[in-house]
């Protein structure tokens, strides 16, 4: 079972990608719903009482394509296909700074140590860690820096 | 130079435990190669041909005279006890061993250096004009806002994994020192009528296999908002840059596909967001850092007749004033150009026993501070007029006084095949081809300024397609080819230049060198240096002189 990091804890949790409105009961764990999706079958999707579904983007989604709907969701999961790819972290600062989110952040997908601290940085507060990375590390990695520094060297340091 | 305060000292600090860790798990097999890869070369180690090389940032490229004794010191300990100054004025070692990397990052901390994000997919080491502070010609000093642009980009967590790297250059007066043009971001400070600092912002310039030059995308924005605005550009090009091939992966391949005006409109409608939500930058906090600045004390000195002074040195001397010697904002003070070219010495390098001296006559004569230029040479920036004959004589001693900045041989070459996987050619056996046959000073001065740029592959590291003379090492079939350029240049009106024709062996360069320069002797007028007479005349004279088959 696939490993969450969310505040200071590791816990175990599924969740399940939907494709397509068939087969949509009986489903385990979070359900999260891709904005591609969400986007074409929005009035389905509305009336049929997922329970507490998310909100999935892929790098290459639009905040401002469903702008009106963000607030809606309580998780919003970002996907990093692999993790060199850093789109995932200004889909982020957007989604916080600009569109108002403040539920669960998640990121998913290529999830590694070593970058928590910068998603953590970027508005993420969940992480869906790789099936090979050790939660212990992971916990580690975001108290590798001092607080201070953690949370950005330049707004910090200049309210020094 | 920047003091760094508590905080600035546990930035590095901090960041050297964490990296040292990484190395550890690397090693233990808990890091898989690709995963380390991103994080060892944001901590300056990139794998070359037959070493790791660790490349170590010199911010703005500012060192002070401890610093540069560290440097010394480090190259004896952990390397071949030499250093390589490069054209982003940073520092390069090129054989420390990958376990020692954390060491050594240990070492730099206690002197406040580092070697953070000087590779990578990031934002790298913002560079500036070597004359930043002292010029004559400049209006504002634009050193305290690379160390503003610098912290900003510094661990920056949402632009650690770009599309590409990204390289900022400031500059701070008409006569752009720092190629501002060619980078990913320029930045430009100016002095607007009412004698407000403001900054124009410039995009997608850059070199390598696509050159371009950047295009304005701002004219004018307050100190208050640059921060914010080059969060916004940035945040474009991490959204939007394309991730499908490294090679169009840079900022002006996107600025071009988008054209600068749409480009400049999606900059603009994000950094409104972007205003909406993270505050303008307070007056006092760039004020602190500028008054974290320990700028030189300077004497209250008259400016001496250099005539006068040179015609009491003798005809060497009179060289050295003439060409590595320029003005200085301040009365009575001057800065002196030291060049790392003299002949059969890879440009660019500098022996430790050549710090420690540097670093030893920068106390002495430059206010313990030293300067990196981009052209690979180092600056004492800060010398009197009345020490310059003093100055002089010892630097002759140590080598260090060869009087042809910004001439033929004053040239930027990159490390080429003999240290770099990524070239076609060995560059350095060329420069000393050339430097070996134009060994005439008197023929040199009379060609007057000429930028020789040598790049051994296409990534153009040494910048050749902005020397007046550019070559370009080629492999065809496996045997080392040159390629020559006219015609570029990275000041007022910067250009790219053209090439004249089919590639030539290295024996055969020089000969072509001295072909075009014969042509620009036969055609000048008047004050023309080699590039004025270039862009006027074209490149037909040059093409038929070099390829003219015999009648």
């Amino acid at each position: 079972m696939p490993v969450l990091l969310k505040n200071q804890e590791v816990i175990q949790q599924s969740s399940t990608v939907i494709t397509s409105l068939d087969s949509l009961s009986g489903l385990q764990g979070t359900i999260l719903v891709p904005v591609k999706l969400w986007m074409k079958k929005r009035g389905q999707l509305l009336t049929s009482h997922l329970p507490e579904p998310g909100l999935l983007f892929a790098p290459d989604d639009e905040p401002e394509d469903i702008a009106c709907d963000i607030t809606r969701f309580d998780l919003i999961a970002i996907e990093f296909p692999t993790f060199l790819d850093g789109r995932g972290y200004s889909l982020a600062k957007e989604l916080r700074n600009h569109y108002g989110f403040s539920g669960e952040l998640r990121a998913t997908g290529d999830v590694l140590v070593d970058q928590l601290l910068l998603m953590q940085r970027c508005g993420f507060n969940s992480f869906e860690l790789r099936q090979d990375q050790e939660p212990e590390s992971a916990l580690a990695a975001l108290t590798a820096l001092s607080p201070e520094l953690a949370t950005g060297t330049l707004p910090n340091r200049l309210q020094q | 130079m920047y003091i760094y305060d508590d905080y600035d000292q546990r930035v590095v600090d901090e960041r050297v435990d964490q990296f040292r860790d990484q190395t550890r798990r690397y090693l233990a097999g808990e890091l898989a190669e690709n995963e380390f890869l991103p994080l060892r070369l944001q901590n300056g180690l990139y794998i070359q041909r037959f070493a790791p090389m660790m490349r170590i940032a010199i911010p703005y490229g500012l060192l002070s005279s401890r610093q540069m004794r560290k440097l010394a010191d480090i190259s004896e300990t952990y390397d071949k006890g030499y250093v390589h100054f490069t054209t982003r004025q940073n520092v390069q070692l090129n054989w420390p061993r990958l376990e020692q990397v954390p060491d050594i990052l240990a070492e730099l901390a206690q002197v406040q250096m580092h070697a953070i994000q000087t590779s990578g997919a990031c934002i790298r080491n913002v560079t500036t004009d070597q004359f930043a502070g002292v010029a004559a010609d400049e209006s504002i000093d634009p050193r305290p806002w690379c160390e503003l642009i610098r912290q900003w980009s510094t661990f920056h967590p949402e632009f650690a994994f770009l599309p590409r790297k990204f390289k900022i250059a400031v500059c701070g007066s008409d006569q752009d020192r720092a190629a501002t043009m060619l980078h990913d971001i320029g930045v430009h400070v100016f002095a607007d009528a009412q004698a407000n600092t403001r900054f124009r912002i410039f995009a997608g310039g850059g070199l390598g296999r696509t050159p371009m030059l950047g295009a304005c995308i701002k004219e004018s924005i307050a100190p208050e908002q640059l921060l914010n605005y080059l969060d916004a550009t940035l945040r474009v090009y991490n959204r939007y840059g394309r991730r499908d091939n490294k090679y169009k992966a840079r900022i002006k391949i996107l600025v071009k596909a988008l054209t600068p005006e749409v480009f400049a409109s999606k900059v603009e409608a994000e950094w409104e967001r972007i205003k909406q939500s993270q505050p303008a930058l307070a007056s006092g906090q760039a004020s602190a850092i500028h008054s974290r600045f320990d700028m030189p004390g300077y004497k209250d000195l008259q400016d001496q007749d250099l005539n006068d002074l040179a015609l009491r040195g003798g005809a060497d001397f009179q060289s050295w004033l003439k060409r590595n010697v320029s003005a200085h904002k301040v009365k009575g003070y001057a800065a002196v150009t030291l060049t790392l070219k003299a002949t059969a010495h890879a440009p660019g390098d500098a022996a430790a026993a050549t710090l420690r001296s540097v670093a030893d006559l920068s106390d002495q004569y430059s206010q313990k501070e030293i300067r990196v230029s981009h052209e690979q040479n180092l600056i004492l920036a800060d010398v009197e007029q009345t020490q310059l004959p003093e100055l002089w004589k010892k630097l002759r001693i140590l080598g260090l006084a060869t009087p042809n900045h910004g001439l033929l041989t004053d040239m930027i070459c990159c490390p080429g095949g003999d240290f770099c996987a990524l070239a076609n050619t060995r560059t350095i056996p060329l420069a000393e081809e050339v430097q070996r046959h134009f060994n005439d000073l008197d023929y040199l001065y009379d060609i007057g300024e000429l930028d020789l740029n040598v790049s051994g592959c296409m990534n153009a590291c040494a910048h050749h397609h902005i020397g007046h003379i550019g070559i370009l090492g080629v492999d065809r079939k496996g045997v080392e080819y040159y390629q020559v350029q006219v015609g570029g240049s990275s000041s007022i009106n910067p250009s790219l230049g053209k090439i004249i024709g089919p590639s030539f062996t290295r024996e055969e360069v020089p000969g072509v060198i001295e072909q075009l320069l014969q042509v620009y002797i036969e055609q000048r007028q008047e004050e023309e240096r080699f590039i004025d007479t270039c862009l006027r005349i074209g490149l037909e004279p040059f093409k038929e002189r070099v390829y003219a088959r015999a009648a």
